[in-house]
C-alpha cells in the first residue's frame, strides 16, 4: 500500500470511530435525560394526587360549613325545639294568669261573707235581747196572775207589753229572713264560683306537671343534638386539619421535586457542555487507548451523576418506613 | 387538684382545639403562641405538662425545651412534642433536648389522655 492510500484508510478508519464516539456520547446525553424524564413522570403523578387532595379537602370544608358554619342551619336543626321551649313558657304564663285570677275572684267572695256575717251578728243580739225580755215577762204575767186574779188593770199592760214586743220580733224576724234569703241567693254562686276555681287549680297544676315534663324533653333533645353537633363537627374538623396536614406535606414535597428536576436539568446542561467539548476534543483524533480512556471517563461520570445526584432526591418522605413516626402515633423518649 | 398544662403552638385552631379538649377533661390549660412565649409562661406559671409544637416563629419547640429544661422547676416536668415532623431525625433532636414524647399532628385526643393519665400518675 502507498502513502496515499494508507492516510486515506486512516482517515476512514478516524471517521468511523468519530462517529461511533459520538453515537455513545449521545447516548450518554440520552439516558440522563431518560431520568430526568421518568422524574418529570413521577411527579405528574404527584401532583395529581395532589390535586385530588385539593379537590377532597375543599369537598369537606363545604361540608363542615354546612354542618356546623352556617346559621340557617343551625336554626333549621333546633328551630323546633326552641319553638317547643318557647310554647311550653307561654302555657306556663297564661296558666299563672289564670290561677291569679281566680284567687282574686275567691277572696272577693269571701269579703262580701264576711260583711254578711257583721251585718248579722248585731240582728242576733236583738234577737237573744227580745227573747229574754219576753221569757221574763211571761214569767211575771204568770205570778202576778196567780197572786191577784182580780186585777184586770196589770193584766191590760202587761198584753199591752207583749203586744209591743212581738211587733219588735217580728221586725227582726222579717230583717232575718231578708238576710237568709240573700245568702240563700248568694251561696249558689259562691259554691259554683269555689268549684270553678277548684277545678281551674287542678288543670292548672296538670297542665304545669305537663309543661314542666314538655320542658325537660324539649331540653333533653337540645342537649342531644347540640351534643351531637359538636361531635360532628369535631370529627370534621380533625379529618379537615388531617387533609390540610396531608396537603402540606405533599406540597412541601412537590417543592423538593422541583428543586430536584431545576438540579438535574442544570446538571444535564453541564454535562452536555462537557460533552460537546469532548467531542470537539476527539474529533479527528485516530483510535487508541487515550479516545477509549476518555469515552469511559463520560460514560462514568454520567452514570455517577445518575445515581448520585438525581435518584436519592426523589426518594418519597411520604413513606412512612423504619426511620419515621405515623401519623398520629405516640412514642415515649 | 386541678393540674394545668402549657399547649404552645403557633396555630390557633390546634391551641383551641387541645385546649378544648383538655378542659372537657378537667384540666386548667395556659396558651402560648411561640417557644419565647411558652418559656415565659413555663417560668411564670405553675404547669404540671407542656405540649409543645416544633416549627414556631421567634423560637422553636426544640430550642424552648432545651432552655425550659435548665430551669430547676421544670427538670422533670413532662414535656410531649406535638408536631407534622415525623423523621426520627427530627425525634432524636427533641429527644436530646430534652422532650418526654413526642407525637404526630393530627393528634389522637384518646392517646393523647392516656399518656398524660400515665405521666401525671391519674
Amino acid at each position: 500500500m502507498n502513502s496515499g492510500a494508507s492516510v486515506r484508510s486512516a482517515r476512514t478508519n478516524a471517521a468511523a470511530k468519530n462517529a461511533e464516539l459520538s453515537g455513545m456520547l449521545e447516548s450518554c446525553v440520552e439516558l440522563t435525560r431518560g431520568e430526568v424524564l421518568a422524574a418529570g413522570e413521577h411527579l405528574a403523578v404527584i401532583l395529581e394526587e395532589g390535586e385530588r387532595q385539593v379537590a377532597e379537602l375543599a369537598r369537606l370544608a363545604e361540608q363542615f360549613e354546612t354542618t356546623t358554619g352556617s346559621a340557617p342551619a343551625g336554626e333549621e336543626r333546633f328551630g323546633d325545639v326552641v319553638a317547643a321551649l318557647r310554647g311550653a313558657l307561654e302555657d306556663v304564663t297564661t296558666l299563672v294568669g289564670d290561677i291569679t285570677s281566680s284567687s282574686v275572684h275567691i277572696r272577693d267572695q269571701s269579703d262580701e261573707i264576711d260583711v254578711r256575717a257583721q251585718e248579722l251578728a248585731p240582728l242576733a243580739a236583738t234577737m237573744r235581747d227580745v227573747s229574754k225580755r219576753a221569757r221574763l215577762l211571761s214569767f211575771n204575767a204568770r205570778v202576778e196572775s196567780a197572786r191577784d186574779r182580780a186585777d184586770g188593770e196589770t193584766l191590760v199592760a202587761l198584753a199591752e207589753e207583749m203586744k209591743a214586743l212581738a211587733a219588735r220580733s217580728t221586725e227582726s224576724a222579717a230583717v232575718m229572713d231578708n238576710l237568709v234569703a240573700t245568702l240563700c241567693e248568694r251561696l249558689p254562686e259562691m259554691v259554683k264560683s269555689v268549684r270553678v276555681v277548684t277545678k281551674s287549680c287542678s288543670q292548672s297544676q296538670r297542665q304545669l306537671r305537663d309543661g314542666n315534663s314538655d320542658l325537660e324533653r324539649s331540653y333533653t333533645r337540645a342537649s342531644g343534638a347540640i351534643t351531637s353537633a359538636v361531635g360532628s363537627a369535631q370529627t370534621r374538623t380533625d379529618r379537615v386539619q388531617g387533609h390540610c396536614y396531608d396537603v402540606l406535606k405533599r406540597l412541601q414535597f412537590q417543592d423538593r421535586v422541583e428543586q430536584t428536576l431545576q438540579l438535574a436539568g442544570e446538571h444535564v446542561t453541564q454535562v452536555s457542555a462537557f460533552v460537546d467539548d469532548v467531542l470537539r476534543a476527539v474529533e479527528g483524533a485516530e483510535d487508541g487507548p487515550l479516545k477509549a480512556a476518555i469515552v469511559e471517563a463520560i460514560s462514568k461520570l454520567d452514570q455517577t451523576y445518575v445515581e448520585d445526584r438525581c435518584e436519592p432526591a426523589l426518594d418519597q418522605p411520604e413513606a412512612h418506613g423504619d426511620d419515621e413516626v405515623a401519623v398520629g402515633d405516640m412514642m415515649f423518649l | 387538684m386541678t393540674h394545668k398544662i402549657l399547649v404552645v403552638d403557633d396555630s390557633a385552631t390546634i391551641r383551641q382545639q387541645a385546649g378544648m379538649f383538655l378542659r372537657s377533661k378537667g384540666f386548667e390549660v395556659v396558651e402560648a403562641q411561640d417557644g419565647q412565649q411558652g418559656y415565659e409562661k413555663a417560668q411564670s406559671e405553675d404547669v404540671a405538662l407542656m405540649l409543645v409544637d416544633v416549627n414556631m416563629p421567634v423560637m422553636n419547640g426544640i430550642e424552648m425545651i432545651g432552655k425550659v429544661r435548665q430551669l430547676d422547676k421544670h427538670a422533670k416536668t413532662p414535656i410531649f412534642m406535638v408536631t407534622t415532623e415525623s423523621s426520627k431525625a427530627k425525634v432524636q433532636e427533641g429527644k436530646a433536648a430534652g422532650a418526654t414524647a413526642w407525637m404526630v399532628k393530627p393528634f389522637n385526643p384518646d392517646l393523647l389522655m392516656k399518656a398524660i393519665t400515665k405521666v401525671l400518675g391519674l
